[in-house]
């Protein structure tokens, strides 16, 4: 009970340990700052990446008064088909055979693939089965399973009966629909954008 | 000398400071990790990015100028009635709530717009409407009062020519024969003095590269955005000229 030696022991193992957990604490958050990790440092790269998604979406939905913009264009040309990056090109999930090219998928190619950023496209709609309801996320351009920082942007969008005559009646296989054919509201469309790092 | 050697309470004294000071550290660095991250998840959980609310403004102004193509205000409401319905769907999926007001009263009482760049008394009085024009054809009506002189300025590189109207002056059109022979092509077409006159304008051609444009404006309908979620709400009043 008396043994200074011992007290002075336990204190000094106490030290040692704190000294390993700070240690410890320093590693992992040294470990952590990694691209694809949501740490203190990938906040700058998810910051980047919403800016980049949301500049692609801007340029393609901005139209001059009268006209349609190229975003709306191709969703109404769309022609409900899952497509992927073969390498060169956007073709079709299970038929490569098939492939996209419109005003989308040139601006994904020349902003996202050439720096290594990968990317899915989704389209959600409105539904009419007696009531209006919106549909599951549609998949249109895909590149596997986000990473957990990944970024979603996105653009809504409406469709007036003006703009499908505009570009002649959508391919049958296109799920969007018009939802109120008594009235010139034809659909309202959100289109999203994920990127993230690979 | 050696009666200090064997004080063993300095070096626990010693070793309780370092062990106060290392603690320290780890509290702060533990410390801030946590407020890091909470105010993370907390400013991505609530926010309603500045894009968000642009692009929902802008399907806005979209849906009003569609909706004032139906040339009836019977027609106009219940366009927008469908859209208010059903855009508050789409929101809904990312649990925000939108709700969409109009006022046609201008539009019902014949209230035409200034010749401003925002159409209302104070907007920028000088403005240019399109630039780069090949040709066109400009079609305005000048309504009582006009409080002094209201100008159209056509310009090219070398040349202006200013059309000047003083007095109030009903459906006049200007035809691309006529600027033709005043200014040569590319031009461009100004206000200037918006601020002193009202009516309404339709300006109709192509610019130097081919390209088809319109610059039309009758009316300025006031759009009310609402927007709500769980810890903002926001209500906005956006003057919003028709057609274009």
């Amino acid at each position: 009970m008396l043994d200074d030696q011992a007290q002075l022991h336990t204190l000094e193992g106490v030290a040692a340990s704190m000294l390993i957990l700070l240690v410890i604490i320093y590693a992992i958050d040294a470990t952590s700052i990694t691209p694809l990790t949501s740490s203190t440092s990938s906040v700058q790269v998810e910051t980047e990446l919403a800016f980049i998604g949301q500049d692609i979406l801007n340029r393609l939905d901005y139209t001059e008064p009268g006209e349609i913009s190229n975003l709306k264009k191709d969703i109404i040309k769309w022609d409900g088909n899952q497509y992927q990056w073969s390498g060169t090109k956007y073709v079709e999930d299970g038929n490569i055979g098939n492939n996209i090219s419109n005003d989308i998928t040139d601006i994904l190619n020349t902003s996202l693939i050439s720096k290594g950023i990968a990317h899915k496209l989704e389209v959600s709609y409105l539904l009419n089965n007696n009531n209006i309801s919106v549909s599951g996320p549609r998949t249109m351009i895909y590149a596997g399973v986000p990473s957990d920082n990944a970024v979603t942007v996105s653009r809504k969008i409406v469709l007036q009966d003006s703009d499908i005559v505009l570009f002649g009646d959508p391919n049958s296989t296109n799920p969007i629909y018009d939802v109120y054919p008594t009235t010139i509201l034809w659909n309202i469309v959100d289109v999203k954008l994920v990127l993230w790092r690979t | 000398m050696k009666g200090i050697i064997k004080n063993q309470g300095a070096q626990f004294m010693i070793l309780a400071g370092f062990i106060i000071a290392v603690g320290l550290v780890i509290t702060t660095i533990i410390l801030n990790s946590i407020i890091f991250e909470v105010n993370i998840t907390i400013g991505g959980g609530s926010e309603f990015s500045k894009y968000d609310m642009i692009n929902l403004v802008q399907i806005t102004k979209d849906e009003f100028r569609s909706a004032y193509n139906n040339s009836s205000i019977d027609s106009f409401n219940r366009q927008l009635d469908s859209f208010n319905g059903d855009i508050s769907k789409i929101y809904a999926l990312h649990g925000e709530g939108i709700k969409i007001g109009w006022d046609t009263s201008n539009w019902n009482s014949n209230s035409y717009t200034y010749f401003t760049d925002n159409g209302l008394s104070g907007g920028k009085t000088n403005w240019t409407l399109v630039e780069n024009v090949n040709n066109s054809d400009i079609t305005i009506n000048i309504i009582p009062p006009l409080s002094s002189s209201f100008i159209i300025n056509i310009t090219n590189a070398t040349k202006y020519w200013n059309i000047n109207f003083t007095t109030p002056t009903p459906g006049v059109t200007i035809i691309n024969t006529q600027i033709m022979n005043h200014i040569s092509p590319p031009y461009s077409i100004s206000f200037i003095n918006g601020s002193n006159a009202n009516g309404n304008y339709s300006i109709n051609g192509a610019t130097m590269n081919g390209k088809n444009f319109t610059r039309a404006r009758d009316y300025v309908l006031n759009g009310t955005v609402s927007f709500f979620m769980s810890r903002v709400r926001t209500n906005l009043t956006i003057p919003i000229t028709v057609p274009w």
